[in-house]
């Protein structure tokens, strides 16, 4: 009792309380709506989305193919990955800049763009097969369906396992293997006695990452998935289907979303507590030079990935100044109209992007640096449940969010429906977990007696957090915004679902011109697009050095 | 100022580390809490400084009570291990930070910081950050922010252990210089017998969150209150022994079946603890009066010989033999060990 009165009377209590209550409003209420109306909500024949669910074989269809494909792309994906980071970490070969630089550039590619630009290349008008078709007289199979999605996810998400096993090798003390050795083994046998075992948790860990952003995947399954049903797809359409949505399955498919991300999370953890064994950081080994026709293999294989990885941008820079009839592009023949247009009479998805995700970006920065202070520094009966709550988002995919906010501000007592105040917070709340992870460790990092020295000098303790604390924080708090940035302006599934009309992004604006086969000018606003993401990324790296990918 | 603890009581993480603790530490002193770590000495600290709430009892400075006052107000200079500086400010601004929020005038400012600065050795220094300079300049540092503050109290939180042993020795007389000209009522934290011994004006021994004993440097080495204390301050052998004595004095016991002479500061009945520190006992290779004992195991420490012997009832001891030169001793033989009486002690365990 007298703890909880003395806890009342410090400022950071009450304002843990806020933040608490801010989560609450805009992260757990939409969560319980959705799960709520899952359970509650009937359709006109009185029947409940889980009994529909169960009946209808397109729906467990879904299910199959999603897992299947979660499947297929994290093993594809790890195929690419684990290699590629080992070569780079343990040897130097011609080339290795690139592949040491690209796959964090990959990340920064909007999903949208990728899928748009496969098609360009392999789709049913595609510049290669068109290509085959008329030179050869080849008929490649449809890239669409099963080969679209399996090739493109792939070359999206490979760059999470090769950045998660490259840091977990660059981190391996390699005088285990060392001692290995002494101790008599090969050095081949030594390093997959010893080093697979200590790496592989990370390895398993990234590739669950995977896993479930290929559930939560939206613009690849939407845009290549045709006939094969999938788990977001049909999500989406209960959602904004023309016939209007259907509330029932729509909260039905998004709780089963979230089971399955929540099962592949906890399925993540599980294995990155038992892999905890105590790991001395040591020094890795140093990278040793490849000789022979053996390392030339190797480079090949390693800068032929690095190409498919800079497919999209090429072939978006070209197809932005391409002439087109409509769907059909006139490659080889330029024009920098579609430019003109994206820049000068159309530019509304253009502004609109930086203003929302300029406003989103600030807001979620501010608010996960308050959070993270909260939860590190300022350690109460609360701030564990900050912890918990902020880090929910993980287990919703966009669209999901996009869901649960329409179902609980599209209407009612907190109408926001048709103001760009929806997708601003559907692009804060699904940075989240990332703002306030980051600035936590920077905040871990940050001793605790920095801040109290300050106050022994005599000044009070919120005056000591904005003169020591925060100023310390700034550059890794400007690396996050740089970050958060560069992901919020090319969020799709969750504001293709809260936008409405004249509140279109750059994103919503190239998803919709790829449906109706205006690849020409998606890949002009794609280039823009791209632009728009990269600048900061230079800015802060080139000008302010910045350290973005520490 | 002197400091005053009545009846204090602190938890931390719901745990009892303080259990009603009085102390009270003369004005301009240099009182050191000494301890393990987890015995609640850097809590104690803490709460001196207003880190951490306390729970029931008082905090008095120099008669005013201070126990609910929040720690920027109660005008403490406090030295953390990891020295703490701001690590984006220059040695001067650092040095400069205390009176600068106490809103003193620039043109004084930058006189105080200089001759604090000068002080510390580090006069030509100003300019650099933190990074640029080892870990004695960066503590020396610490040390004028907290003393250009003119602080009624000064704080130390292990200042010395991130130092190496050439470094530690230097700072610690920088230390003990600047306390004793500056006669700030200082309260040291350390695990280290050897800084204690060598700073202090008084040591509390801490043992579990109370004081084990409280004295001056040659009170507490040279009469530990109990085996605990002993052992902590300098190694000393603690051997279980049974000893009946029904007032304090000089009292004869048997060790193995031989008697050897020990002084009781207090009555003994039955179970005791004999408390022999490795530099008190002579060990000679001629046969004698004293106990036999065999050498298992002999260490050159140049200023000295330690030995490991066995005493004829199996028990091992630590014997020193200063000087450490060739010595007629060696692994094997059969020693006998003279116990001094005034030297050697017997307490209740």
């Amino acid at each position: 009792m007298k703890r909880l009165i003395s806890s009342l009377r410090s400022p950071w209590t009450w304002l843990s309380l806020a933040v608490l209550a801010v989560l609450a409003v805009f992260l757990v209420w939409p969560v319980l709506n959705i799960l709520s109306a899952s359970v509650l909500a009937r359709n006109e024949d009185g029947h409940s989305g889980w009994r529909l669910l169960l009946s209808d074989p397109r729906y467990l269809r879904a299910i199959g193919n999603t897992l299947m494909l979660g499947a297929g792309v994290t093993v594809l994906a790890a195929g690419i990955g684990v290699p590629l980071a080992y070569l780079t970490a343990r040897h130097r070969y011609p080339g290795k800049v690139l592949v040491s630089i690209l796959p964090l550039i990959t990340l920064v590619i909007p999903e949208v763009i990728g899928a748009q630009t496969w098609l360009m290349i392999l789709g049913n008008n595609g510049v290669l097969t068109r290509a085959l078709r008329d030179g050869l007289g080849l008929d490649i199979p449809s890239f669409y369906g099963w080969p679209g999605l399996l090739i493109v996810m792939t070359f999206t998400y490979y760059a999470y396992i090769y950045i998660g096993t490259l840091a977990a090798i660059r981190g391996f003390d390699s005088q285990l293997e060392e001692a290995a050795q002494s101790l008599g083994t090969s050095p081949s046998v030594s390093r997959l006695k010893v080093m697979a075992p200590v790496v592989m948790p990370a390895i398993l860990a990234s590739a669950l990452l995977v896993f479930t952003m290929v559930v939560g995947n939206f613009a690849t399954s939407m845009i290549l998935g045709h006939e094969v049903e999938l788990l977001s797809v049909l999500t989406y359409q209960a959602s904004v289907s023309e016939t209007g949505s259907d509330p029932v399955m729509q909260s039905t498919l998004a709780t089963t979303s979230i089971s399955l991300v929540m099962l592949a999370l906890f399925l993540q953890r599980w294995i990155v507590s038992r892999g905890r064994y105590e790991i001395t950081q040591g020094r890795g080994a140093p990278a040793t030079p490849l000789r022979g026709p053996r390392a030339l293999a190797m480079a090949g294989a390693a800068l032929g990935v690095m190409a498919l990885s800079m497919l999209p941008l090429g072939t978006l820079a070209a197809g932005a100044f391409t002439r087109a009839n409509g769907p059909v592009m006139r490659w080889g023949e330029w024009t920098a109209a579609h430019l003109e247009r994206v820049l000068i009479s159309a530019p509304a998805p253009v502004l609109n992007s930086i203003v929302y995700a300029g406003v989103a970006t600030l807001i979620a920065i501010a608010f996960s640096t308050l959070a993270s202070y909260l939860i590190v520094k300022k350690r109460n009966l609360l701030t564990p449940w900050l912890d918990y709550l902020s880090s929910i988002p993980l287990a919703l995919s966009g669209t999901v969010i996009g869901i649960g906010l329409l179902m609980t501000f599209g209407h009612g007592a907190f109408d926001l429906s048709g103001t760009a105040a929806l997708i601003v917070l559907a692009y804060i709340v699904r940075r989240l977990p990332f703002g306030v992870r980051n600035a936590s460790s920077t905040l871990f990092n940050l001793p605790d007696s920095i801040e109290e020295a300050s106050v022994s000098l005599g000044v009070p303790p919120l005056a000591s957090f904005l003169k020591v604390v925060l100023p310390l924080m700034a550059p890794a708090i400007a690396a996050a915004a740089v970050l958060t940035w560069t992901t919020t302006v090319s969020e799709l599934s969750a504001s293709v679902i809260v936008y409405s009309p004249g509140h279109e992004t750059l994103p919503i604006q190239i998803f919709r011109l790829i449906d109706s086969g205006l690849m020409a000018q998606a890949s002009a606003y794609g280039l823009v697009l791209i632009t728009v993401i990269l600048a900061p990324v230079l800015l802060a790296t080139r000008i302010f050095k910045l350290r973005l990918f520490a | 100022m002197d400091i005053r603890i009545e009846n204090l009581c602190i938890s931390y993480h719901q745990q009892r580390v303080i259990d009603g603790l009085n102390l009270d530490i003369a004005p301009g002193s240099f009182f050191t809490l000494l301890g393990p770590s987890g015995c609640g000495k850097t809590t104690l600290l803490r709460t001196l400084a207003g880190f951490i709430p306390v729970e029931s009892g008082r905090l008095l400075f120099g008669g005013k009570d201070v126990t609910r006052l929040p720690a920027h107000q109660r005008n403490i200079g406090m030295v953390f291990q990891d020295y703490a500086l701001f690590p984006n400010r220059s040695v001067f601004d650092n040095a400069a930070y205390g009176l600068r929020a106490r809103k003193i005038a620039p043109a004084l400012i930058k006189q105080k910081v200089a001759a604090a600065l000068e002080r510390v050795g580090l006069a030509e220094y100003g300019k650099r950050l933190p990074a640029e300079l080892s870990g004695g300049q960066r503590q020396r540092v610490a040390l004028a922010r907290a003393l250009v503050i003119q602080p009624q109290v000064l704080l130390m939180d292990e200042p010395l252990s991130n130092l190496d042993a050439k470094l530690r020795i230097q700072v610690r007389q920088t230390i003990a210089d600047l306390q004793r000209e500056a006669g700030i009522t200082t309260v040291f934290v350390t695990h280290d017998q050897e800084e204690a011994l060598a700073l202090s004006d008084q040591i509390a021994v801490m043992q579990k969150g109370r004081v084990a004993q409280l004295g001056t440097p040659r009170d507490v080495y040279g009469h530990p209150a109990s085996g605990y204390v002993a052992d902590f301050i300098g190694a000393a052998n603690l051997l279980p022994v049974q000893c009946v004595a029904a007032a304090s004095g000089t009292v004869r016991l048997d060790l193995d079946g031989y008697a050897i002479a020990a002084h009781a500061p207090a009555p003994l009945n039955g179970t005791a603890v004999l408390v022999a520190r490795p530099e008190d006992i002579r060990l000679s290779a001629s046969p004698g009066p004293g106990v036999p004992a065999r050498i298992l195991a002999e260490q050159y420490l140049g200023i000295k010989m330690n030995y490991r012997v066995q005493l004829p009832g199996g028990r091992l001891m630590n014997v020193d033999v200063h000087g450490g030169q060739a010595s007629p001793l060696s692994r094997g033989m059969t020693v006998s060990l003279a116990f001094d009486p005034s030297k050697t002690l017997v307490l209740a365990s």
